[in-house]
């Protein structure tokens, strides 16, 4: 391929043209069953249908939009949440369209079924949004950061002090001080035609509000589908949401793969996880007034949250929005100067950050080269813990699947083979002790992430100019929790930004930020080398350029505390 | 040749005269006998340990209004109250395999790095367990129980002034009970003259020392200087801010032959500092390092971070912290405090757009350390 190179370009080129994977058997999806299901909530059809589907299970559609508006008028602004309502998108039907979309794969033995799509919409407000909307119904929120709102939680997230930094909240495209959005519209679709006409349709309705600003989204296209624009594949671990569906079978809201009759009574995993890897976690995490993670135990449920949001609001959860610009250019210079210095391929030492090879391969099965036949096994690219050996797991029975045959996990203790600042390490460091104590603690932190990337891809990039590089591109980061500050506060505070926690080793190279009156260098302690070799980290890889904090209500809320006459 | 020749002071600190004292050994040298006892190193004896610190009808002084505790935490492997225990022990690795708890005095390495063990200032047992749901309970609670609810091995002390008892200063302390108990028994002029520098200069010998007659003095660990008018010296008791503890922890993590973390789901206790030693330790332990305390053993303070914390104007704040006692590298004591002229006090600052009203709030965002060295070959 010729044009124009740059360190950036040249690492997307390989990674965009690296040998594909070898096609693996399609997921039977064993509708596994757990051991006893009979503690985790039911959530029937009624509870189902009064939940927003981005939370649980998810859209993962490929194109999304998001609108962000302002309310001028209260009595306007309530009859168009009333009308809107009617478009929001249940969980019940995202997860009927899921278990078709599962079962058409398998009839059909392919991986995409192009003719069974679907277009969403789910809606989230401010807090000052709700105290318009709602009046003397509102009721009292406990989320302090959700009172706060984002803006002015911005510098304690890490984000730039002095305005001329150009991810200061006085330069966000939305949500700084003087554009803060009062509702997010999420629109999704797996067609850029259908996603295109319910904007508009929702445009052509929305009249009584003020369009502060939208975002087109959309995953990259093939054969970087499903990576983010540094080039590596995203969104691979998040937990597992624990739940029964009692009107359909019991069946668990997130399937349970791991073999219980015949294991081990010592052994808790087929309990603890629902993919290999994929941590259960109890619903009241995620959703308002559901049992939640006991913050010292794995498997044991807590009560539910008491006197800390309005009744009216119980189902509802938490939405974080964070528009953040990726500089692709300066994260992959860096990783060329940083693995000349360390000795190493620029491509691994990028993959040292991320924790992960570009195609998702975690390094801690994957130590020196890329796997993509690990990366594309679902049942294993996420089976590792970081400290101890990992041991196999025995799986339910898989139609199409061979096992799993990749090296185990060896254990890491020392941070040599996943160093502790990388991403997946800092985020989610599993069975590692943390700041907080035992890894029990780390379950409460967990976040469903929904995010997806925005802007046009480098590669591949028919045109090769050498401004491509430059524009404007990132990740629409969105999350759903029952908390703020515990979850995503915590992770990007605490941790990502934290030099020590949740292990010492250094910042979060790719979105960890520091401002210390205005002095952002951050910086890694390679372990390539004896003794580590410290890196400074001078620049920011990740921008953020808008946002907000939102609550994401359950829908009946719509047409009563929020909307109506 | 070993690693070290003998156990320095925390911070190598040199409060102690280097006179000989009546049994002819020196502080320092007394200190070295103490820190091997308390340590508990393979092969070694267990220490008789210091006595008791309170006074004489083992009450302190005065330590503050008493709030009650927090609800019960449960059973201490984190199962909810009443619930029975895991059927089944977890698997568990060869006890051979695991790397020992080792005295740098004997052994001479090879160093594989010095690991740092590092956990959160603030009881993660209130802000998670205790008051999990009100935040203001929680850091209202630690401020005013230092004894129960500053669990995490380092305190902290709120100074209050004007009729609104703003803040004016948050100092922080992670220096250990023993090392004051040793100093105050041996050089009681030195332990006076530390707290007039560091506390008050009303400090008197009379409000520090017990009269035991016969011309016999008891240093009072639980003096008014040290409670509710000051901070100098750790003297939590729940479970105990005491160098013996922390030590015995690391010691015991290398004993957690417990297969990985995971299956070790009764880990035991609500605070962070418990838990992260010994599942920590036992990770290194278990991948056949062993483990030996990094001289100069202490804790110490490290990790704090104001980011976020901004003026009264909105601006970030300017550098406030200033390590007292130590170095920047191993803080035994540290103190947040606005200089004078500038206009506002502690108390004005806001962290995340919040208002300090607590002395809590600050060690949410200070990390109290011990350093341990990995003895082996890397692989």
């Amino acid at each position: 391929m010729s044009g124009p190179t740059s360190n950036a370009r040249d690492a997307l080129r390989r990674i965009a043209t690296a040998e594909p994977a070898r096609p693996g058997g399609i997921d039977a999806g064993a509708n596994g069953r757990a051991a006893d299901l009979s503690a985790e909530p039911a959530f029937d059809a009624a509870k189902r249908a009064d939940i927003q589907g981005n939370i649980v299970p998810g859209f993962n559609k490929d194109f999304q939009h998001f609108l962000f508006f302002a309310i001028r008028d209260r009595a306007r602004a309530r009859r168009w949440v009333a009308d809107i309502a009617d478009e929001i998108t249940t969980m019940d039907e995202a997860l009927d369209f899921v278990v078709e979309y599962r079962a058409r794969r398998l009839a059909e033995g392919v991986r995409e079924v192009p003719d069974l799509t679907a277009t969403w919409v789910n809606i989230a407000f401010s807090h000052s949004a709700i105290g318009t909307l709602a009046g003397a119904r509102a009721g009292v929120f406990g989320e302090e950061s959700f009172r706060q709102g984002l803006a002015v939680r911005s510098t304690y997230l890490g984000d730039p002090t002095s305005p001329e930094h150009p991810g200061h909240r006085d330069r966000w495209l939305v949500g700084g001080p003087h554009n803060e959005a009062d509702v997010l519209v999420v629109v999704a679709a797996d067609r850029p035609d259908h996603l295109e006409e319910k904007v508009a349709a929702i445009l052509t309705r929305s009249g009584d509000l003020e369009l502060l600003f939208e975002q087109r989204a959309a995953t990259l296209p093939e054969p970087l589908g499903g990576h983010e624009h540094f080039g590596f594949k995203d969104g691979i671990s998040q937990p597992g949401v624990r739940g029964r569906l009692p009107d359909k079978g019991d069946a668990p809201i997130t399937r349970r793969h791991l073999e219980t009759s015949g294991a081990d009574p010592g052994d808790i995993r087929p309990d603890l996880f629902g993919l290999p890897g994929q941590v259960l976690v109890w619903p009241g995490q995620f959703l308002l007034g559901e049992p939640r993670q006991q913050p010292d135990d794995l498997l044991a449920a807590a009560s539910p949250a008491e006197g800390t949001f309005p009744e009216w609001a119980a189902l509802g959860s938490y939405l974080v929005c964070r528009r953040l610009r990726q500089d692709v250019d300066a994260f992959w210079d860096f990783a060329a100067e940083a693995a000349a210095r360390a000795g190493i391929d620029p491509v691994h030492l990028a993959s040292l950050l991320v924790g992960r090879w570009p195609s998702g391969a975690p390094l801690m099965r994957a130590a020196t080269a890329d796997d993509r036949d690990l990366a594309a096994d679902r049942y294993a690219n996420n089976h590792f813990l970081f400290e101890d050996p990992t041991r196999p797991v025995t799986l339910r029975p898989i139609k199409g699947y061979a096992g799993d045959h990749h090296p185990q996990a060896a254990g890491d203790v020392l941070g040599t083979v996943c160093p502790h600042f990388a991403h997946i390490r800092k985020t989610n460091p599993r069975d590692a002790a943390t700041e907080m104590g035992k890894p029990q603690d780390s379950l409460a932190r967990m976040i469903l992430r929904r995010g997806i990337p925005f802007g046009p891809a480098i590669v591949p990039d028919p045109d090769e100019s050498p401004c491509r590089t430059g524009e404007d591109r990132g990740l629409m980061f969105l999350c759903y929790g029952a908390t703020i500050e515990d979850q995503f506060e915590f992770l990007t505070r605490r941790w990502a930004n934290s030099p020590l926690q949740p292990n010492p080793g250094g910042h979060d190279p790719v979105i960890g930020q520091r401002d210390t009156r205005g002095e952002r260098e951050r910086y890694i302690e390679v372990p390539t080398a004896d003794p580590p070799v410290r890196i400074a980290v001078e620049r920011d890889f990740v921008i953020p350029t808008g946002g907000g904090y939102f609550f994401a209500p359950p829908i009946s809320a719509l047409t009563t505390v929020l909307g109506g006459d | 040749m070993p690693l070290i020749e003998k156990f320095d002071t925390p911070a190598r600190l040199t409060d102690a005269p280097v006179e000989p004292l009546a049994d002819g050994r020196t502080f320092y040298e007394r200190w070295n006998d103490e820190v091997a006892a308390l340590a508990q190193f393979v092969g070694g004896e267990p220490g008789p340990g210091f006595p008791e610190p309170d006074g004489p009808d083992g009450l302190p002084v005065d330590v503050g209004p008493a709030v009650p505790d927090g609800p019960d935490p449960g059973p201490p492997d984190g199962r909810l109250p009443g619930e029975p225990p895991p059927a089944m022990p977890a698997p568990t690795v060869p006890p051979e395999q695991l790397g020992a708890w080792v005295d740098p005095r004997v052994v001479d390495g090879p160093v594989v790095g010095t690991r740092t063990l590092s956990w959160i200032g603030m009881s993660r047992a209130s802000l998670m367990v205790w008051n999990r749901d009100d935040r203001a309970e929680a850091f209202r609670a630690c401020d005013n129980d230092r004894v129960n609810k500053q669990p995490e091995y380092v305190e902290w002390h709120a100074t209050r002034r004007g009729s609104d008892k703003k803040i004016v200063k948050v100092a922080f302390t992670t220096e250990s009970i023993e090392y004051w108990q040793l100093l105050g028994e041996t050089f009681p002029d030195t332990v006076v003259k530390l707290y007039q520098r560091h506390v008050s200069p009303e400090v008197r010998r009379s409000d520090l020392y017990f009269d035991a007659g016969g011309g016999f003095e008891i240093y009072n660990t639980r003096n008014r200087w040290n409670t509710c008018d000051g901070i100098m010296h750790l003297i939590g008791e729940s479970p105990g801010n005491r160098l013996v503890q922390i030590l015995g922890l690391c010691q015991g993590g290398t004993v957690n032959a417990t297969i990985d973390n995971y299956a070790n789901a009764a880990a035991g206790s609500a605070h962070a500092v418990d838990d992260y030693t010994d599942l920590d330790v036992g990770a290194v332990a278990r991948a056949g390092f062993d483990v030996a305390p990094h001289d100069p053993i202490g804790l110490y303070i490290e990790g704090w971070d104001d980011t976020g914390f901004t003026k009264p104007d909105g601006s970030p704040v300017d550098d406030y912290w200033r390590v007292t006692r130590g170095t920047p590298e191993t803080a035994l004591r540290l103190e947040y405090e606005v200089p004078e002229g500038e206009g506002f006090v502690v108390g004005d600052i806001r962290i995340g757009g919040r208002p300090v009203e607590y002395g809590a709030q600050v060690a949410e965002h200070v990390h109290s350390v011990i350093r341990v060295d990995v003895l082996g070959s890397r692989p």
